[in-house]
């Protein structure tokens, strides 16, 4: 795995988990938790979704890496959302 | 694999995930994870020749869908009503059918069943509608108005989207006619999701 291919993982986390975020997010501004849900694992899946299909670039640790960071980002992007919605 | 070929991949990867979560925000509704409320806007501008000015007509109409014994279809009875002038009205009535209702989204083509336009109350010597309409194609007909009830029904039109026209021409007993135009009207559906 070479310095783009680390590269690579890290775009692919952060726009997934953007891309997951801003679908999450507009669940949470209605607070509509089970639609919150639904959403939290279908942003999960996808992102390993594409993680494995980048799996033979990317490898094992690359996947970590796109999977890691597309949970980490949905979850800011959700309690930002939040925060919005009650006014903070 | 080449380099180039390999961030291309990359980019083919980005593009599968977002349309990913575009079926997944699609499939939602389906699940029953979020309801869909429909609106019916119609819309037109009603104009009578000789008159001072152009006057609208501009309604809105919430529509919840109530399905038909069938499941599938379902009707929509549009009606306005406008003065246009000191003892005359004129009400105009659009009943489109929606078929496969349980599928309707946003931008869906709506079937016309018939197009009725009420020209009762409007005069007794209105009996002439022309009608012009942009669907699939465009088609310019001349109906007579059923001189019993006054009321003009147009069958046969399907998949209208768009705007339509219709012409009232009012003849008097040398023949000679005013005319009141329904200009550039539209029906859309919008869709709104909510809990």
């Amino acid at each position: 795995m070479g310095f783009f291919d680390y590269l690579w993982a890290i775009v692919l986390g952060i726009v997934f988990g953007a891309v997951g975020g801003l679908y999450l997010g507009t669940a949470a501004l209605g607070h509509n938790y089970v639609l919150l849900m639904y959403r939290f694992l279908v942003g999960i899946i996808i992102a390993m979704i594409g993680g494995i299909l980048c799996f033979r670039q990317i490898r094992l640790t690359g996947t970590v890496i796109v999977v890691g960071l597309c949970l980490a980002v949905q979850i800011i992007f959700t309690i930002l959302f939040l925060l919005l919605s009650i006014g903070m | 694999m080449g380099f180039i070929g390999k961030q291309l991949k990359f980019v083919l990867v980005i593009i599968i995930v977002v349309l990913l979560f575009g079926i997944a925000y699609r499939l939602e509704p389906r699940l029953g994870l979020v309801n869909i409320e429909y609106e019916v806007i119609a819309s037109a501008t009603m104009t009578k020749a000789g008159s001072t000015g152009p006057f609208k007509i501009q309604s809105e109409w919430d529509y919840k869908p109530t399905l038909a014994a069938d499941g599938k279809t379902t009707l929509i009875k549009l009606k306005d009503e406008k003065q246009v002038s000191k003892n005359q009205f004129m009400s105009v009535e659009l009943t489109f059918m929606i078929k496969d209702a349980k599928s309707l989204v946003e931008g869906t083509k709506v079937d016309i069943q018939n197009l009725v336009c009420d020209i009762s109350r409007a005069s007794a010597n209105y009996r002439e509608v022309i009608t012009t309409y942009e669907g699939e194609d465009k088609i310019e007909e001349v109906f007579q108005a059923d001189e019993s009830s006054g009321w003009v029904i147009i069958d046969d039109v399907d998949k209208m989207q768009g705007t339509f026209d219709l012409e009232f021409k009012d003849f008097d007993e040398e023949g000679d006619y005013r005319t009141i135009k329904l200009m550039d009207g539209k029906l859309e559906v919008k869709s709104r999701r909510t809990k």
